[in-house]
């Protein structure tokens, strides 16, 4: 068990269950937000504009009866659709999977399970979790089997997950504590500010969330379905101009709607990094001043990354762009502290070889 | 081990964790994959109605596709919500204790918030069966009181922290 200034029982010098979820925890969620900016950047806006050229001249093929061009704009707006949701759903599934490694990362202590059944449970949730978000990337290049396949992947991590609360179960009653493990790694004041500042981003995220759900529900749901019926109304009546503004005010709503969910799910996804980020700062190998550096650029992004995916849908491309700046400094400063922690790894091991000569 | 509070988060934290990857391995078994393509083709269907001049076509393949699309939104907001507000629920198990409240409200707002974090997305499961505004106004009651609670749980640990000296030990020899 941790001494109040030894983190020891959350690191040991092997690979061992903990060293297993936190690093693959990591990789996951820094995959998944390479993915992100790549689709944000390359995928997303251009995919959008292309869908909706192809929209109008669907429209105008309502118009003059050309059921050939209508398939042949559908073939390509369904390829574009089916690879932004695919890449949303492997990003998306990546950093939660990471999420659900680093949370078990810090239970690891509490479970009344042999070191060996920990790790096979360890290995499970990681490989799964890999298996999944990578199978449902490639699901289209190699038919029905890469879905099955992510199935399995899911599977695997559920099996992890059980083995997870079978572990705590059995040592239920055991003396110890988790506070024992975790109150000393929380003293810092590095880890104070990602503590409440994770927090707030949570709480801002859920916010976003109802504001959101109720324009969602009220307005942008039933708006677009509208749209779409008065654009096939001007379509026909051979009102192509009226027609095709009426189809970017539709994609404009879709827009919103991915825009708006993007930015309340973010906020909760950075906050929780953040917290998990605070949770680990004795473990960042660095000088105090970059630690807190860093954990301000991370704040910082993360802060502002939601603020301005939110007011992409008003003001357009530019807050996009820094939208995707923001996710740019939140993202080099996590590989900052992830190389601190690489550091204070290697440093153990290092400090441990010496000290059995 | 854990302390009430933690085991009410962590305990009910995995469970919901563990009803969320149930629910999307069976929702993607059975309904994902004949899905995506359904959609598409309602989609595709009504501008071909359209073009074919079939008014009453038309008005039918869109409140088909409005239908479908209505129920595929929530059906994958149940498993995202699942997951997601039980993965706040047990990091903040990990951190109860520097959430500085006395224990009965520390119960309490534990009990809360992993309680909200199932029927916030029951509430929304229900709804792929019926538009009834109750159970919408069931779901936003839950949100509300998953921000309710998360908000006094911030704020204990904002009260904690001040009480506690800092110490930054780095050196991991």
């Amino acid at each position: 068990m941790a001494s109040a200034t030894r983190p020891a029982a959350l690191l040991s010098e092997r690979l061992d269950s903990t060293r297993i979820l936190l690093f693959g925890g990591i990789l996951l969620i820094v995959l998944g937000m390479v993915l992100g900016e790549i689709y944000a950047i390359f995928v997303s806006h251009i995919a959008s504009v292309e869908i909706r050229e192809r929209l109008f001249t669907v429209v105008s093929a309502v118009g003059t009866g050309d059921t050939t061009t209508i398939h042949a704009q559908f073939d390509v707006i369904e390829q574009l659709l089916e690879k932004r949701g695919r890449i949303v759903n492997t990003h998306s599934h990546s950093i939660a999977f990471g999420f659900l490694a680093l949370v078990l990362t810090v239970l690891q202590p509490m479970l009344g399970l042999a070191e060996q059944r920990k790790r096979l449970f360890a290995w499970l949730i990681i490989a799964g979790a890999f298996l999944q978000s990578l199978c449902v990337f490639v699901s289209p290049y190699v038919g029905l089997w890469g879905n099955w396949a992510s199935d399995v992947g899911a599977a695997l991590v559920l099996v992890g997950v059980l083995g997870t609360l079978i572990g705590l179960f059995a040592r239920w009653r055991s003396p110890g504590s988790l506070n024992s493990v975790v109150a000393p790694l929380l003293q810092s004041r590095s880890s104070r500010i990602l503590l409440v500042g994770g927090g707030l981003l949570i709480l801002l995220g859920m916010l976003m969330g109802v504001y959101y759900a109720w324009v969602f529900v009220t307005q942008h749901e039933p708006q677009q379905w509208t749209l779409l019926d008065v654009a096939l109304a001007q379509a026909l009546a051979g009102e192509e101009e009226g027609a095709r503004s009426t189809i970017a005010s539709y994609r404009h709503i879709q827009s919103k709607i991915a825009i708006q969910t993007a930015a309340h799910s973010h906020a909760i996804e950075f906050g929780m990094l953040a917290i998990l980020l605070g949770i680990v700062q004795n473990f960042v190998l660095l000088d105090d001043r970059w630690k807190l550096r860093w954990i301000w650029a991370f704040l910082a992004g993360s802060f502002l990354l939601p603020v301005f995916v939110f007011t992409a849908s008003i003001v357009g491309l530019v807050s996009a762009g820094f939208a995707d700046l923001s996710g740019f400094v939140a993202l080099v400063a996590l590989c900052a502290m992830a190389v601190g922690i690489i550091r204070y790894t290697g440093a153990r091991d290092y400090s441990g070889k010496r000290s059995r000569g | 081990m854990l302390t009430r509070a933690q085991q009410w988060l962590i305990v009910g934290g995995l469970l919901v964790v563990l009803l969320g990857l149930v629910y999307g391995i069976v929702y993607n078994l059975r309904v994902e994959h004949q899905t995506l393509p359904r959609l598409r083709e309602q989609h595709r269907g009504i501008f071909l109605a359209a073009a074919q001049k079939e008014s009453v076509q038309v008005q039918e393949a869109l409140a088909v596709a409005q239908m479908a699309n209505y129920q595929y939104v929530r059906a994958i907001d149940v498993h995202t919500h699942l997951i997601k507000m039980a993965s706040v629920s047990i990091l903040l198990g990990l951190i109860f204790s520097l959430v500085k409240w006395d224990e009965k409200l520390r119960i309490a707002l534990a009990v809360l918030f992993v309680s909200t974090a199932v029927v916030f997305p029951l509430g929304v499961f229900a709804q792929i069966f019926s538009t009834s505004v109750l159970l919408q106004t069931v779901a936003a009651g839950a949100a509300l009181l998953a921000i309710g609670s998360l908000g006094f749980i911030i704020w204990g640990l904002a009260r904690g922290l001040r009480k506690e000296e800092p110490n930054s030990p780095t050196n991991p020899g």
